[in-house]
């Protein structure tokens, strides 16, 4: 079956996982919406922008949850001297979208954290590298956030790492591997966050950390361990906590199955990644994901707009509170839609520009209802033409489905919480297809 | 930032003060059609600008390797190949074990091969770890004053310069083309740009494309 799963506590599946078919579904990101000072871009033109009064607010919503020390990007732009060494590439890098990265469209769906700049914000930074980088009165703006050292919501309950360090390459092709970490909890526990830290950030592209019954031991070496997906992480995922009578049941017994995309840096490294785990009360509503896919793929070399869609109706009421799309390399959009029963049709998300390296769990602003009944559409869009600069192969090659990076996938999941649980054996079909359907287990109730 | 290791005025090696004056000038990319010959290889007629070399301008280079070695100092070389990097920009540390690969093959090609940290607050102990994390075998320098930069005309990293005995820049930009844009990385690389330079050097051939953009990061502003 395809790797996405839900994150249902009674809802018990074994989920088995392949490849890179899994959603990421990360802890979104931070409560970052910048907002650029009007007063400040109508004196612009009098007096260029300082760092303190204009610029200093914008880089500490925006940028520093990861570029500060330890926060996993390549540098910090916590103080005015880490930014003016960065200018030009903080108005390269803005202007071109690139950073913060963010790829949801504004106007298609209305998400928690976003963290799309306006363009006013990115003009105001480009004045300010115009006008010299002023750094301006240290008073008159804010001073920088504090971030906690080490785990950003304080210790976890529980903390495991990989048994010992696994070796990447400086360099060399991607490599995919799969460790297990014993749990040795004393009794079930309820998931209401799980944080990542990789030891080497350089080199860990992703991960999607699962849980299974099974006792799995193996360190990098076993390629068929799976299990129920409990979270995603890519760089830059910020961890918070799920809403409140929300959680993810772990068992006494279970072991974690850490999935990981290794990407080479240039250097020997040596990954030995911790995740930490806060608990919490057990749920009071059930989790489940819709789930659509297409797995009729078969690009031609040069073939551009190549589009597969599917589509789910939902059985029974639900409220959706996440969204995340999985594709790879030369995918180019995203789109996903609900019509509802009275046929007027809403945008749940739109990627015009889908970026394997930065897949997001967008978690929506407000819960969004979908009453019995409801069609949801996904329709994505390939590039396999030289000119896509995300094409890996240059001449382009025939891509089909599958689950290395280079074949390609369309996934969309949808995590949703019932309006009554009662109603979670009509999800089961939506999540459980094909060739590995057989594989779930009896399904229960949650408490 | 540590200085220790700033060189003695005995140690300085010769730096062509013609070319340190005349800056943005020397980085004008006069093709190096002539380029050919064996030894003493010269763009466009430099020659005249090395015989000034008896005035040797003090240098704010900060030597990290053994012996101290300027890429603009006046030697029997091809030319120097300097690769610009910074030590946490992604994109050039991905490409050091390629940087380590094409010096050992055009070194005993006549090249002479440096690893230049264009940052005005790399300090010495840093570099030398870098250098160790990444298995760099050969020459480098702190270039902190961004001397080399302006010299070369340089504005990203990784990005390549190589520069004729006379001063001349034979060839400037990207090692080759995996990268498209930033976060863009293909497999394998389309065209190595660095690598055909290189080669037309050594074959007396003018150099295809002498100016090519790098995909990278910007060298870190002065402050």
């Amino acid at each position: 079956m395809s790797p996405c799963c839900s994150f249902r506590w009674g809802m018990v599946l074994t989920i088995v996982i392949g490849g890179l078919g899994l959603l990421a579904f990360f802890m979104v990101n931070g409560d970052t919406e910048p907002n650029p000072s009007s007063s400040s871009l109508s004196s612009m033109a009098e007096s260029p922008p300082t760092y303190h009064e204009n610029i200093a607010s914008i880089l500490h919503e925006s940028c520093s949850s990861c570029h500060r020390p330890d926060g996993g990007a390549p540098f910090s732009l916590l103080s005015y001297k880490n930014a003016r060494r960065r200018g030009r590439q903080i108005v390269q890098v803005t202007k071109s979208r690139y950073m913060p990265p963010w790829k949801a469209e504004p106007g298609h769906g209305e998400f928690e954290g976003a963290r799309r700049l306006p363009d006013e914000t990115i003009e105001l930074l480009e004045a300010w590298v115009q006008g010299g980088m002023k750094e301006g009165d240290p008073a008159a703006g804010p001073p920088p956030p504090q971030y906690t050292e080490g785990w950003s919501l304080g210790e976890p309950d529980l903390v495991i790492q990989m048994k010992k360090p696994f070796k990447i390459p400086a360099e060399g092709p991607e490599i995919f591997r799969r460790f297990g970490i014993p749990l040795d909890i004393p009794e079930d526990r309820y998931i209401k966050a799980i944080e990542f830290r990789p030891t080497s950030p350089d080199v860990v592209h992703h991960v999607f950390i699962m849980r299974t019954n099974a006792n799995r031991q193996g360190n990098g070496d076993g390629l068929g361990f799976e299990g129920e997906l409990l979270e995603g992480w890519t760089p830059g995922a910020i961890t918070k906590f799920l809403p409140d009578g929300v959680a993810k049941h772990l068992k006494k017994g279970d072991t974690i199955v850490l999935r990981s995309h290794f990407r080479p840096s240039g250097k020997i490294e040596h990954e030995q990644s911790k995740i930490g785990f806060y608990f919490g009360d057990p749920p009071k509503r059930a989790l489940t994901g819709l789930r659509l896919r297409n797995n009729k793929i078969d690009i031609l070399p040069g073939e551009d707009g190549y589009t597969v869609s599917d589509t789910v109706v939902v059985p029974a009421d639900t409220d959706a509170i996440g969204i995340a799309a999985h594709a790879h390399y030369i995918c180019r959009e995203v789109r996903a839609t609900a019509t509802y029963p009275d046929q007027t049709t809403e945008w749940l998300l739109l990627i015009k520009d889908w970026d394997f390296n930065w897949q997001e769990h967008y978690r929506f602003a407000k819960p969004v209802f979908f009453p019995k009944g409801t069609v949801l559409n996904m329709e994505y869009v390939y590039d396999n033409t030289a000119s896509n600069p995300r094409n890996p192969f240059d001449p382009p090659r025939r891509v089909r489905y599958g689950q290395l990076s280079t074949d390609e996938m369309a996934i969309l999941y949808i995590e949703a919480l019932l309006k009554d649980d009662a109603d979670l054996p009509l999800f089961k079909n939506l999540l459980i297809q094909g060739k590995n359907a057989g594989k779930k287990e009896a399904s229960g109730k949650p408490k | 930032m540590k200085k220790t290791s700033r060189i003695t005025p005995e140690d300085r090696h010769e730096i062509d003060q013609e070319t340190m004056k005349k800056g943005p000038l020397v980085i004008k990319l006069t093709v190096c059609a002539a380029l050919c010959l064996f030894l003493l290889i010269q763009c466009a007629g430099s020659k005249v600008e090395d015989k000034k070399k008896g005035v040797v301008p003090a240098t704010s280079l900060i030597f990290v390797t053994e012996p101290p070695r300027s890429p603009l100092a006046d030697r029997k070389q091809k030319a120097s190949v300097m690769f610009f990097v910074l030590d946490d920009c992604p994109i050039s540390n991905f490409y050091a074990p390629e940087m380590s690969r094409i010096e050992s093959e055009y070194g005993k090609e006549g090249f002479d091969f440096f690893f230049v940290y264009a940052d005005n607050e790399m300090g010495l102990d840093a570099a030398k770890k870098h250098l160790a994390d990444y298995s760099i075998g050969f020459a480098a320098v702190i270039d902190h004053e961004y001397e080399l930069v302006k010299a070369t005309g340089v504005t990203k990293t990784p990005e390549v310069a190589v520069v004729a005995p006379g001063g001349q820049v034979c060839y400037r930009g990207r090692i080759d083309d995996i990268y498209s844009d930033l976060g863009q990385r293909r497999f394998q690389p389309g065209k190595r740009d660095l690598r055909l330079a290189l080669d037309a050097i050594v074959s007396g051939q003018p150099v295809p494309d002498p100016e090519t953009e790098a995909v990278g990061c910007f060298i870190p502003e002065v402050p």
